[in-house]
């Protein structure tokens, strides 16, 4: 059983490095099992005079000593937690030796040779999991709170180990509960009488459907979050955009010319906007075309705006009509407006003069929520602006995202779609009258599918639920 | 005075011969063990103390399982019977359950008989009061007049008995059920033994007299005749009676409402746990204030009587309260209580002590079976007795326990929960709690046990050979539907539009040697198939675990890494396999590998 050998080394006491490698102020190396305090023992001189032992929780100064060279070898701090009330519920110490590259490795060795082995990837979370201190959502959370690289995917993740990704699933897992338990209660108790208890049950996994679909989707949500905030450039043909583009990023990236139309299709490119990582798409520019390839392209636009952060939508400075396509892409994306940033281009080929014409022009043509930034990609004038503006919709689009829940695995998205399929058959078995006991039995599988992604349910939960909501009994 | 074998000394001692006593002590004189049955009064053998009926949901399952292990529940039930029906007959075919009405006396005089019919059997009327333990090994009892009886093993059967107290309204006493005395001084024994008890509540309706009840305006609810009898061994039974059905209104609730205060439940004078399924009326009506009426069934209690068992009414209110309810409800306006309505607390002992026999764990040779282990009604009694009985039979005969697993019986759902979870309220048995119900249907349950029952000796040439010839034919049926027109019809029949009527409609003719019974088993086998084998998967995969043991005598707390708590439930369960164990709540995933680690070494 390969289990078996995994789980033999459950008991015995690992140890990491978890700072981050190469040189700092302080590193913090870590250990977890049976052994830590033997260990601590063993290479730790607390400065505390006649301290008869190493009390838990408590912060001690002292020296590491190097039993092989009957040395002290470097000044450290460290701390003893013992076990259960650990993060891995089990006896655990950190010790903070000054940040070298060598001293800590140093260090860790020592601890390895007293009786340690070095800890695998994710191992103490891992047996954080296995001593139920948290579940395997939290667990996962951890990991997409370490990979995390934008305020949206961490609050994310930190809600899911906050246990508001546990608490929706519980909710869901409730109405699942209670539709369980109406086809339990129609089986078990033939001669009662249940009033619209059909109703009430269909209700509840309409419910239960809507906020499993809800969760599917927050599933593609976060991986599009996860792959940065994404801007789009839009605007007509020939508005400037690929030029824009490739000036952000410092690269040729785009090819230009002064043919409307030569981007087809869309250009992505990944960097990081003061301390944002942030994901710039240029698109094919916006026109109604009878060509095919230039149409998809149009039409891959619109997908892109779509599924975006923030636009900027490029006007060029010499052709301020009011422009058909941009009000027809503000109807498309009402929502987007507040994170649309008007972008005037070209300023370098106007004077002083037609270019305050130009402002007042641009604030009458349209009801823009964001003022207009006035650039021109060939000087790189305005860019600056553009750039802080940007910005501050970054922060006002990831200060919303507070109370943002969804799933953020794909382990966890595959659980909820079988849950999800397993309730919808079940919900039409019971409209077509099959057998309540086959429904039931998909009723399981789907609950129990949710269950994997968190914890158990027992059939007792379903009699709880059935003797508290129904009327029961002779 | 001296053991004497047959006077003084027993193979078997059974103590109570209510539903579980009177299976515990048929299986094992029927296995050829000198037994003698010890019950309070002779003259309450098989008592249905409270509703007279035998079946219901997932209790039907239970009276067919005890009849295909070689059990006289069944076979009695379909003699006494006076009204039978099949319930949830549109909800789906796994979850079909049969449910009997019984002449309450006829049926206590039938097993009475049966009891005084039955060889190596001894009946003696008398009250056990404390155990006899020599090096913690049960070896026999003694009774209230101080003699003692020895025997190699010990079967408690004690019912409500233990420590039992009544309530009508504030007044209470002290007896067994309404009429029998309380065993008071059993529990100190058991306690003084090492066992924990617990203390459970359950209650009975009043009982009505028929000449005062107006029938002519009430629904009435008749039996079936086409009705498959309980038993392998009778054909045919027959329907006397009919039951009505009437409803609370909101006169009656009002009634109770207002002598709220009145109610033992509600003053706190009862303090031990009541059946949730089972609520009293009082408890329905705080409860679901919404629900303006309940479902009363007036059910006869013999045609040797006219008294009425009113199903859905238990209550412990005061006499007067009683008789004012009822008589706001339609039918009942003029009705007379003939016996009242009362609540009964009494000890159990808890289950989780027991092994999977039904042994105790800390005193050898003592099994307990029905309501002493927190269960509730009739059929799960004797579900444990017929167990308890052969069991203790194997352990004298040092034979491996006969154990049912939970994908193979009801009975085993009903043991595997009691000794690995427990109970806090009286436990009852729902379909919902077995997860191979699919499995576990009515209709198969000769199929899945008898072999089990002729193996050890308790099933009778009789029912056996009726099995064997019913599942010769099963086969029979099932291969002719798998070859004719290549298996056409077996395929049709997966579907979930094309009945076994269909099938009967287009080939009736080819299978007119079959009974209607036997189609129906095959039609029913063969739309399920795709679903049983989904659950036999599952079962396979679990297996693996359950078989792992863990030693008898493991010191969880030697061994090391297991928490102070893990190691506090290990030994509190004491778990005797890994599946076991990790059923046990707050057990965790690494408690288990260290357990399943320290097997290896």
């Amino acid at each position: 059983m390969s289990a078996m050998s995994s789980l033999s080394r459950e008991i015995d006491t690992i140890c990491a490095v978890s700072s981050p490698s190469g040189e700092g102020a302080i590193s913090i190396i870590r250990a977890s099992g049976k052994d830590c305090l033997n260990i601590l023992n063993k290479i730790f001189r607390p400065y505390e005079k006649n301290l008869s032992k190493i009390k838990s929780r408590y912060f001690y100064a002292g020296q590491i000593f190097d039993f092989q060279t009957a040395s002290n070898i470097d000044e450290a701090a460290c701390v003893f937690i013992k076990g259960p009330n650990s993060y891995t519920g089990e006896d655990m110490f950190e010790i903070y030796p000054h940040g070298g590259i060598f001293n800590t490795k140093y260090i860790l060795e020592i601890i390895l040779k007293s009786g340690a082995r070095l800890a695998l990837n994710g191992e103490f979370t891992k047996r954080a999991y296995l001593n139920n201190k948290i579940n395997l959502l939290e667990a996962e959370a951890v990991l997409e709170i370490i990979k995390a690289n934008s305020l949206k995917t961490l609050v994310i993740a930190n809600n899911e180990l906050g246990g508001l990704l546990e608490k929706k699933i519980k909710e869901i897992k409730e109405s699942y509960i209670y539709i369980l338990a109406s086809v339990e209660a129609l089986i078990d108790f033939p001669d009662e009488v249940f009033e619209n208890i059909d109703s009430d049950l269909l209700n509840k996994a309409g419910e239960a459907e809507q906020a499993l679909t809800y969760l599917i989707d927050s599933y593609k949500n976060y991986e599009l979050n996860k792959a940065g905030f994404s801007v789009v450039i839009a605007g007509a043909p020939n508005a400037g955009k690929s030029n824009i583009l490739n000036r952000i990023t410092g690269k040729d990236r785009a090819i230009v010319s002064d043919v409307p139309g030569t981007t087809r299709d869309y250009i992505e490119e990944n960097l990081f906007l003061f301390n944002k990582p942030v994901k710039i798409i240029d698109t094919a520019g916006l026109r109604e075309t009878m060509e095919l390839l230039e149409s998809k392209g149009v039409e891959r636009s619109y997908g892109q705006i779509k599924n975006s952060d923030a636009v900027l939508y490029i006007l060029d400075i010499n052709d301020l009509n009011e422009d058909k396509i941009l009000k027809e892409t503000f109807d498309m994306f009402e929502d987007k407006k507040d994170n649309l940033i008007p972008i005037v281009n070209k300023t370098d080929t106007v004077n002083k003069k037609d270019l305050d014409a130009a402002e007042e022009k641009v604030l009458q043509l349209f009801e823009f929520k964001n003022k207009p930034v006035f650039i021109s990609a060939k000087t790189g004038s305005g860019f600056e602006t553009m750039k802080k503006e940007l910005y501050d919709v970054i922060l006002r689009v990831e200060g919303g995202v507070k109370n943002d829940v969804g799933i953020t695995t794909l382990r966890q998205k595959n659980l909820i779609v079988k849950s999800l399929e397993l309730l919808s058959s079940a919900k039409d078995k019971f409209i077509a009258g099959r057998p309540l006991e086959i429904i039931s039995l998909d009723l399981r599988e789907g609950i129990n599918a949710l269950d994997e992604i968190v914890g158990e349910v027992t059939s007792e939960d379903v009699l709880d639920v059935l003797f508290k909501e129904f009327c029961i009994g002779k | 005075m001296d053991k004497k074998y047959g006077d003084n000394f027993f193979d078997v001692v059974v103590v109570g011969s209510g539903h579980a006593g009177i299976e515990a002590c048929l299986a094992s004189s029927r296995m050829g063990l000198k037994t003698a049955a010890v019950t309070v009064n002779l003259d309450n053998i098989g008592q249905m103390s409270c509703n007279p009926a035998i079946g219901g949901l997932a209790k039907g399952h239970l009276v067919r399982e005890i009849d295909a292990l070689g059990g006289e529940m069944g076979r009695a039930i379909d003699k006494t019977g006076i009204q039978f029906r099949t319930l949830n007959t549109k909800k789906g075919p796994a979850v079909r359950s049969s449910r009997a009405q019984a002449d309450m006396f006829r049926y206590k005089t039938y097993m009475k008989n049966v009891l005084e019919n039955a060889q190596n059997l001894t009946l003696i009327q008398s009250m056990a009061d404390a155990l006899i333990v020599e090096n913690g090994k049960a070896c026999g009892v003694i009774l209230w007049t101080g003699e003692k009886l020895y025997s190699n093993v010990v079967i408690l059967t004690t019912g409500t008995f233990l420590r039992g107290l009544i309530h009508i309204g504030l007044f209470n006493y002290n007896a067994g059920r309404a009429g029998d005395f309380a065993s008071n001084n059993l529990s100190l024994s058991l306690l003084e033994n090492g066992l924990e008890l617990g203390r459970l509540k359950t209650g009975t309706t009043p009982r009505l007299d028929g000449r005062t009840i107006d029938f002519s305006e009430l629904e009435e609810q008749k039996g079936e005749d086409d009705f498959i009898p309980f038993s392998i061994s009778n054909e045919k039974i027959y329907n006397s009676i009919s039951c009505y059905i009437t409803y609370t209104n909101k006169n009656t609730h009002g009634v109770i409402l207002k002598d709220l205060d009145k109610s033992p439940l509600y003053c706190g004078v009862i303090k031990g746990t009541g059946p949730r399924y089972c609520p009293s009326i009082e408890d329905k009506v705080v409860r679901f204030k919404d629900k303006e009426r309940h479902q009363i069934f007036l059910e006869r209690e013999s045609l040797g009587s006219i008294e009425y068992y009113p199903n859905g009414l238990s209550t412990s209110l005061p006499l007067n309260t009683q008789l004012n309810f009822l008589r706001t409800i339609k039918g009942l306006e003029n009705v007379k209580i003939m016996r009242p309505g009362y609540a009964i607390e009494y000890d159990y002992v808890l289950p989780v002590q027991l092994n999977r026999s039904l042994e105790a764990k800390k005193i050898d040779n003592l099994f307990l079976a029905g309501q002493i282990n927190g269960t509730s009604g009739y059929e799960e009694a004797a579900a444990q007795g017929i167990m308890a009985g052969i069991n203790a039979v194997m352990k004298i005969k040092d034979k491996k326990p006969l154990i049912l697993g939970r994908d193979e019986a009801y009975i085993g759902v009903l043991i595997d929960d009691l000794i690995t979870l427990g109970t806090a309220e009286p436990y009852r048995m729902f379909t919902s709690r077995a997860e191979y119900r699919l499995l576990l249907r009515e209709d198969n349950a000769d199929f899945r046990l008898c072999e089990y029952g002729k193996n050890i000796g308790l099933l009778d040439e009789e029912r056996y050979s009726t099995y064997k010839e019913r599942l010769f034919r099963f086969n029979e049926l099932i291969a002719f539907l798998k070859n004719y027109e290549n298996g056409k019809y077996y395929l049709l029949l997966k579907r979930p539009d094309f009945s076994t009527e269909n099938l009967i409609e287009e080939v009736g003719n080819k299978i007119d040697k079959f009974t209607r019974d036997t189609i129906n088993r095959a039609g029913l086998f063969i739309k399920y198939e795709g679903y049983i084998s989904r659950q036999k998967d599952e079962i396979e995969r679990l297996k693996k675990f359950e078989d792992v043991a863990i030693d008898d005598c493991a010191d969880f707390n030697s061994i090391p890494g297991l928490s102070i708590e893990a190691v506090e439930k290990l030994n509190k369960n004491k778990p005797r396999t890994i599946a076991e164990a990790s059923k046990i709540s707050g057990i965790t995933p690494a408690a288990i590998g260290i357990l399943l680690m320290r097997r290896r070494k």
